[in-house]
This record gives structure tokens, sequence and C-alpha cells, in this order.
């Protein structure tokens, strides 16, 4: 629970200049804060589509900020609470921030991320650390994790504002012994906005 | 006010399932150990096996030495299993990885002997379910195999896929059969170079050479190994099959890079895989094989020194033979036998001729260890 809280903290840490940013100088979405849910699959992989393998599910929620809100195009910066559990491998739960660009084709959309966050990892193997005597001690079954993230998505936005879409994105978990350990996940979701 | 109980219900859903137990590991039988504190140099040795596991922070090892003027030596110290605190026993079974491969390439020797295989016999014709998906399949021979020198493509070493797939689902991988990691790993690929041209490290070439001996002799691996090998040397806990075995020393790598140590003896059992290194042994079992090989009870001379020689390849150099490879020292003289690395394990089992003199030495971590002190310990003043 400590290091829960620790991790919600870091990722608040990371996360606050940039909703400071949005206070600012962006400006609101007319209709308030969208309120965004998605549930994805993920793997342990490299990018790739034509070798995609079955790992954990997941589910994201989270909202958007607008630094540029225009009709044809949008920069935003999302901050998202998510959690994903990969069967006997490990489970995730993460908070993280990244920034976007979206440019509408109507009411279809396409657009692009990059952010990171924190991850409380907990592998289902155990770990053990060697105490002062040599002897070795079972360690904490939880870890924090920088979780750097690219994404690409489309969707589609309908006339009240709400939209649906799919999300492609590109995870990892540092530090790993290989400096970064590659997830993949693939996002269904849908925006909704609640304060009109 | 509908966000703050969603996001609220998404908080306690995200907790509860945080707190999800880790992997229960069984505890391991307590086994008998065999004891070599009469030895003359017990206290020497067993202050080297001490200060190896300390220096190189390693979890649990079993150091077996033989010199020509004494007799046989073991230790043991650390742990077999962190999470019970099991110590680690001379008679303790290690995953041996890649030392597999010597008992394969002995196995398809001991054939060559019987008539049964030619070292010049072409893949495509011991099995020819590859033709068509191995290229030059008619011109990879059994001693390119065996020598690493038919350029196929290893998936083991040089595929990150093949490598996350399996972190991704260690179940998974360790329920493939050989079949299904040709099929969808090496089929198709093409080769690094022209067989023969070449060395090149492959697992591959040994998961082909398992199922050459399989349907040669119409058995199993497992059965094969018991009945020429096993057997006769009267070994008693080598075995290559997949089976549930808590006696086993556990593997542990530092995964994170966190300074802790990571249980990964799932991905051990994934990745040791069959014929190129599935084989867990003991220490001893390890040496009684090493001595039977190199002391001409299992193969005849000639085989031996054939499994010896390096492959002549036209382009660089080898110092691999057929399922042999060599430990250069310029104190020992040159070393023959095979080493055994996983990513929670590492196993070494080195002849020196010159001395007289082997070494087997295990561990249950995978990230590499100094092992300078044996040439101290093994050279004859």
């Amino acid at each position: 629970m400590k290091l829960l809280f620790k991790c919600v903290l870091l990722a608040g840490c990371l996360s606050t200049p940039l909703v400071r940013a949005q206070d600012l100088h962006p400006r609101h979405n007319r209709s308030g804060l969208p309120l965004t849910v998605t549930v994805f699959s993920e793997s342990i992989s490299l990018p790739t589509i034509s070798k995609m393998q079955k790992g954990g599910v997941g589910i994201k929620i989270g909202t958007e900020l607008y630094y540029r809100n225009r009709p044809g195009s949008q920069v935003f910066q999302a901050v998202s609470l998510g959690y994903y559990h990969h069967p006997r491998v490990q489970n995730g739960l993460f908070l993280n921030s990244e920034l976007g660009y979206r440019k509408y084709f109507g009411g279809l959309y396409a657009d692009a991320t990059i952010g990171g966050g924190a991850m409380l990892l907990q592998p289902m193997a155990p770990s053990y650390v060697r105490n002062e005597t040599g002897g070795y001690q079972k360690a904490s079954s939880h870890q924090i994790k920088f979780m750097p993230s690219l994404g690409l998505g489309a969707g589609y936005r309908f006339r009240n504002n709400t939209a649906i879409f799919t999300h492609y994105e590109v995870f990892g978990e540092m530090p790993f012994s290989y400096a970064v350990l590659p997830h993949q996940a693939l996002h269904l979701g849908a925006r909704l906005n609640f304060n009109k | 006010m509908k966000t703050t109980y969603f996001w609220t219900a998404m908080a306690a859903v995200c907790i509860s399932l945080s707190a999800c137990e880790q992997d229960l590991i069984p505890q391991p039988n307590l086994t008998p150990t065999d004891t070599y504190t009469n030895h003359p140099n017990h206290v020497r040795y067993q202050q080297y096996l001490d200060d190896y596991v300390q220096f190189n922070r390693l979890p649990g090892a079993v150091l077996l030495l033989k010199k020509s003027n004494e007799s046989v030596w073991a230790g043991a110290a650390g742990f077999s299993n962190l999470e019970h605190q099991t110590p680690v026993k001379t008679t303790t079974p290690f995953r041996a990885g890649s030392i597999s491969k010597t008992f394969v390439a002995t196995l398809i020797m001991l054939l060559k002997e019987q008539g049964k295989l030619g070292l010049d016999d072409k893949l495509v014709d011991l099995l020819p379910k590859v033709k068509g998906k191995i290229p030059q399949s008619d011109q990879i021979s059994l001693r390119h195999l065996l020598s690493h020198t038919s350029g196929i493509f290893d998936p083991v070493n040089e595929d990150t896929y093949y490598q996350l797939n399996m972190v991704n689902n260690p179940a998974q991988r360790a329920s493939m059969s050989a079949d299904d990691i040709l099929q969808r790993y090496v089929y198709g690929r093409a080769l690094a170079f022209n067989p023969g041209e070449r060395y090149s490290y492959s697992n591959t070439n040994y998961l082909l050479l398992g199922q050459i001996i399989e349907k040669t002799e119409g058995k199993t691996l497992q059965t094969v190994l018991d009945e020429r090998i096993n057997q006769p040397l009267g070994l008693k806990s080598t075995y290559i099959d997949k089976r549930v075995d808590n006696n086993v020393a556990r593997g542990y790598a530092d995964f994170y890079a966190n300074n802790q140590l990571m249980d990964v003896t799932a991905l051990d059992r994934a990745d040791g895989d069959g014929a190129y290194g599935g084989l867990v042994s003991t220490a001893t079992d390890l040496f009684r094989f090493s001595e039977a090989l190199f002391g001409g009870k299992l193969v005849s001379a000639a085989t031996l020194k054939e499994m010896m020689t390096p492959f002549p390849v036209r382009q660089g150099e080898s110092i691999y033979g057929l399922g042999i490879d060599q430990w250069p020292s310029t104190v020992l003289g040159t070393g023959y036998g095979h080493n055994g690395s996983l990513i929670g394990a590492e196993a070494n089992v080195f002849y020196f001729p010159d001395q007289q003199a082997t070494f087997v030495i295990l561990t249950n971590y995978g990230s590499g260890s100094r092992k300078d002190f044996l040439e101290e310990v093994l050279v004859n003043r």
C-alpha cells in the first residue's frame, strides 16, 4: 500500500507540470473534461501486428486536457490510470500522461501520442535480496518502474462529441536487464462527455 | 458525481487486483548428500568454492574437482531454493543447459559407430520433412549440424521475438514441440552462410539432431539416452525430458537490474529444452559421463578424436568439435567439454588432458561468474 502510494505520487509529480501548463495556456474543451475508457489486450513483445501474441488484458481510464482545440485538430494531454493482468507473469497498475496530436477528417480522426508514467509492477515470480550476512530474504512483491509509451490511434467522433476509437500502444518497463522490456497493447475505447 | 464514483470504483478494483498472490514455490525433498570431508584438500577446496559463491553473489553452486594424483572431491555452497532456504548439496540436480549437446553428439556418434548414421549423411535424407523449408538441406551434413557449421538460423540467441514470446508466456513455450519451434521460428529463414563455410553456434542444429536420433531409433530421446548412456554408466540423476522435479535447483537472475534475484525457473524450463538444452544432472553424473567419454569407455578412440577436432571452416576459425567445445588455458592446456547457460543457470564440465584433471561447476545463477580460481586449483605443481 505504501508502494502504491509512492507510485501514484511519482506519477502525479511527473504529470503535474504538464497539467499546470494546461491551466496556464490551453483552452478547455467547451463541453468540459471528457472521460476516456478503454479495454486493452497486452503482451510482452516488440511492435508487431503479424506476430501478435496472447498476453494479458487491462482497463484504462483517463481524461484529456487541451492545449489547442480546433474543429480540425487537437493538441492534448491525456492523463490515465490503468491496470492490466498478465496471467502467470505479472500485474501492472500505472498512472501515465501522454502528449498527443489529433487530426479530424469529418467525423473520423487519427492521433499519435508520446508519454511516460509510473508503473507499480507485481511480477508473479518472487525476488530475493541479499542481506548483510550473505543470506537471502524475500524482496517486496511490488516494484516501481518507469513506463515510456508511444501510441497511434484512429476513431470516430459523433455529433455530441462522444467518440469511439482504437489505439495501438507500445510501452516499456524500465529499468530492465536489457534496458527496457517492451510491451504492446491494443485498446478499444470510448471518450465520453458528461458535463455539458 | 458519476465520474467520482467511477474513479473510486476503478481505484478499488485496481488495488484489490494488484494484491494478487505471487507464485507458490514448491519445497524440495531432502536428499542425501555425498560427503568429501575426509578428502585431504577438503578445507582448501571448500574455501575456494565459498569465495567463488560470495564474490559472484551466487545463490548456490556445486564444484567437483578431479586431479590426477587425488581422489574426486565435491563441495556445495549456498542455496538451491531461496524460498525455502534449502542448502545446495553435492547431489542437488541442476539445469545443465547446452551440456545436453555433448550427450546428444555422443548418441549420434554411437549410432555412427553402429553404422546407423554417417557423418556425411545429408539433412534432407535424415529428415525429409525439412525439404524446401530449410535451404540447402541437401548440402547440410550431420557433421555440419554437430559442429555448428550448417548456417541454420538460431532463434534462441538471435530472434528477439522468440525471446520476448518466451517471457510473455513461458508455459506456452514450454509446451511447444521441436516441430512447433521449427515451424514457427526456423522454416523459411535463409542460412547465414553456405554449409561448412563458417562456424556459428545454433541451437537449431541440436534440435534437429534430437529428431534424427528419435527417428533413427524409433524411440524418444530420453529412452535412447537411458539405454546408451545413463544405464551403462549408472547415471541416476540425469535426464533430458520435461518432468516435474522439485529437487532441481531453482534458477535465479537479476532480471530487472535491481540487485534482486528473481526466480526465473519458469523461463529456464521453457528455454532449456530437449536436445539442445534440456539436460538436468548432478555434478557426480556429469563427471562420470566426462570420465567415460574421455576415457574411451563410451566411444572408440578414433571417434573421440573426431569429436575433439574442430571443423576446418573456410572462413574465420572454430574451436568447436562435434559436440565438444574447448576451454583455452595457458596454465592448464586446452580443456575439452561444454558449458551450459540459461537465464537462471550456468554449468561447465571440462577435462584437461595435459593435467589429467576435470572440473564440474554448476550454479543456479544465469548472469555469469568469474572462474579464474579454477586454473590455480587444477594446476599440478
